[in-house]
């Protein structure tokens, strides 16, 4: 992580890549604000409960694979510049998985671009409320078809 | 002797006469798909319609498929592969739609298509109930290949394919019931009805429960062989639909069988749900591989068959149009019913899985009739229904098995587009035409080059070319970028895409590598596994990362 950067942006994806312009959008925005940025992408159980540790090892390592292809994808896309990008991804709950990220790098803003109206079960509001109440960062969903939120 | 050694040869001659029928058959119908890949034909009705027009060549194709075989041989596999596909955690989440639609639906539209029948037809009561639970089942193939081609959301896959396969079962049922009850020593009521079909769905559930369980929990997660694997799917699929139809002869209960269909339904899903996670990633692919080829060739029998059977040459079209006309009408009306109207109940009971009124109306005019309506008729002919009853129906069903498949099947993907709902496609096609100009344009720049590299273009001029090029491939590259900008969701695709084609690129090289002598047996063995391992992982995340689903809120419209 770079020490010239202001902050961590901590872009959340589950349940699929997100739509609209997603991650071009959290890439810009974390240029902007001279953040770095980290693609989480959650396998939720919902999702993957089902697969045996062997099974979710391989959909881990090439998920991983794709969405930093991904990443890349879209740096070289962007006339912006994001001077540190990684992706992480993990299994377990949406919330309790980015908490634990957000507080291990005291990340400041938080960008939800899932495709999915819930997480695990909860309404994607709620989880907003949640991930500002336990991480202090700023919350948002970048999707261009997601309601407004407050 | 020498008679002997005449039926033999006859014999001989005989089945030499069915396989070379299949093989026709077998030809006809993998030319049919190079063909129709061109054109907006499904095809499905590209084989109905070539197996009609067998029927003015009788000596070209001498093959009798009878109802029972149709049954008993080609609808397994074709039940058992569809629900392979179909992830219960979708399943779930729509079943309540599903169950209405198919337990419901089928029920009203059994005994609605009855009645309608039986007053401007004038066929016998039980009959015409015979007739209607045969029609209500729906037979999703041509459309599902629609909506893979479109880019259609998994969830109306699933609403489909699920209303499909459970009102399958309760048609196969209801019909059974009519046509016993119509037995001389027999009588229709409508407890011992319920009663029947509640034994005999009931039983064929749980046969396809335990068989499938005992195939998913126990051999696949037990035996480490494609092979083998592979091989006890088969004899699950076929078993199950044997042992809950049979039931009674085999544990020596008279009169006791259960619901074959619905017991290849279940095992499917288990297998689907609960066995491919526990194998390896190999087993997993081979397995998969193995049933789409398999549905495919059934697909293409049972299509073909159908064509085959309705004989134009022996139809009289002026005698039973206005029943044809008729049974149209019915299953149209009775299909509006269900569609919107169960549709609207659903949505008071369940208003956050409400079915938005686009699928409803993709529901509706994709309800197509095919294999099962049409093997049902066929089983008329074994009833105690009059010759002339038995084909009047037979005419009813294939001329609505016909006007879905012809008139429903060519249509729907026009209304699929103008829903809106194969918004990829337009997309798609402007990526990939972006793809295309940037394609050509750098071969140009190449062949510039070249020209100029060798002295036959001026270098000044070819610099000039080169750069006038230059611009344009930057040009068209900011186009996909923009294009990216805006439907992202190609990106993804594109990426996916390029993944599976990399992984396969690798494959082969590791195949080419071993062939060559550059690694030994071993070592290519364990990276391929390594790379089944990966694709399997990759089509995975395919599909189960890559939901499709709507964003936020329903796609009301």
């Amino acid at each position: 992580m770079s020490s010239d950067a202001f902050g961590e942006l901590i872009y959340v994806s589950w349940g699929g890549t997100g739509r609209g312009a997603a991650l071009r959008a959290a890439y810009d925005q974390a240029a902007d604000a001279d953040q770095t940025l980290t693609y989480l992408a959650i396998l939720d159980p919902p999702h993957f409960a089902d697969l045996d540790l062997n099974l979710m090892k391989l959909v881990v390592d090439e998920l991983e694979w794709l969405l930093n292809a991904h990443m890349r994808t879209v740096a070289a896309a962007s006339y912006k510049q994001v001077e540190t990008t990684r992706v992480i991804v993990r299994t377990g709950e949406v919330d309790d998985e980015v908490i634990e990220l957000a507080h291990q790098t005291g990340a400041n803003s938080i960008v939800l671009g899932a495709p999915l109206a819930t997480a695990s079960g909860t309404p994607v509001e709620d989880l907003v409320a949640v991930l500002r109440k336990r991480t202090g960062a700023s919350v948002s969903i970048v999707d261009p078809e997601a309601p407004v939120l407050g | 002797m020498l008679g002997i050694s005449l039926l033999a040869a006859e014999e001989g001659n005989n089945f030499l006469e069915q396989e070379l029928s299949v093989v026709v058959l077998l030809t006809v119908a993998a030319a049919m798909a190079i063909m129709v890949k061109r054109t907006k034909m499904p095809y499905t009705v590209a084989l109905v319609l070539v197996g009609l027009a067998f029927a003015f060549f009788p000596s070209f194709v001498d093959l009798d498929f009878s109802p029972e075989l149709i049954l008993g041989l080609l609808i397994p596999p074709l039940l058992f592969e569809a629900t392979l596909h179909l992830p219960w955690a979708k399943l779930k989440a729509d079943l309540v739609p599903i169950l209405i639609f198919a337990i419901g639906g089928t029920m009203l539209g059994t005994f609605a298509v009855g009645w309608i029948v039986w007053a401007l037809v004038g066929v016998p009561w039980l009959a015409a109930v015979a007739f209607g639970a045969l029609i209500s089942a729906t037979d999703p193939v041509a459309v599902i290949a629609f909506f893979k081609s479109l880019g259609v959301t998994k969830r109306l896959s699933v609403l489909v394919e699920g209303e499909s396969l459970f009102n399958d079962a309760v048609a196969f049922v209801a019909f059974t019931l009519a046509v016993d009850a119509a037995a001389p020593d027999q009588s229709f009521g409508i407890g011992n009805a319920i009663g029947d079909f509640l034994i005999v769905g009931g039983g064929g559930l749980a046969v396809g429960l335990v068989l499938g369980w005992f195939v998913a929990s126990v051999v696949l997660a037990r035996v480490d062989d494609a092979l083998i694997e592979t091989t006890t799917s088969l004899a699950l699929a076929y078993g199950s639909f044997l042992v809950a139809e049979e039931f009674g002869l085999i544990f020596n209960i008279e009169d006791l069988h259960f619901s074959g269909i619905l017991a290849v339904v279940a095992a499917g899903l288990m297998v689907g749900n609960i066995g491919l996670r526990n194998t390896s990633p190999t087993t997993r692919i081979t397995l998969e591989y193995f049933w789409e080829v398999l549905a495919f060739l059934v697909n293409s029998l049972v299509f073909l068959v159908i064509g085959l059977k309705i004989n134009l040459r022996e139809i009289d079209i002026g005698e039973n149009i206005l029943n044809v006309l008729i049974a149209i009408g019915a299953i149209l009306t009775t299909r509006l019913i269900i569609v919107y109207g169960f549709g609207a109940v659903h949505a008071k009971i369940q208003p956050s899985r409400r079915v938005p009124i686009p699928f409803r109306h993709i529901m509706y005019w994709g309800g197509l009739r095919g294999a099962i309506s049409l093997a049902l008729a066929l089983l008329l002919e074994e009833s105690d229904f009059s010759p002339e009853v038995v084909d009047t129906l037979l005419v009813m069903t294939f001329g609505v098995v016909l006007f879905t498949l012809l008139i429903q099947g060519t249509t729907i993907s026009g209304l699929i587009a103008r829903l809106g709902l194969s918004g990829q496609e337009a997309n798609q096609r402007h990526q990939q035409e972006i793809q295309a100009r940037i394609y050509s344009l750098r071969a140009g720049s190449a062949e510039i080059k070249r020209l100029g590299t060798e002295g036959v273009l001026f270098s000044s001029m070819a610099s000039a070319m080169q750069t006038t090029y230059d611009e344009e491939v930057g040009d068209a590259r900011r186009e996909l970028s923009d294009h990216f900008d805006s439907h992202p969701e190609l990106e993804v695709a594109m990426l996916l895409q390029a993944r599976r084609d990399a992984l396969v690129a690798e494959q082969s090289a590791i195949g080419e590598m071993e062939r060559s002598g550059f690694i030994s047996t071993d070592v290519g063995h364990h990276m391929a596994v390594e790379l089944n391992n990966r694709m399997a992982a990759l089509e995975l995340i395919e599909e189960r990362w890559e939901t499709n689903a709507p964003p936020y809120g329903e796609l009301d419209h």
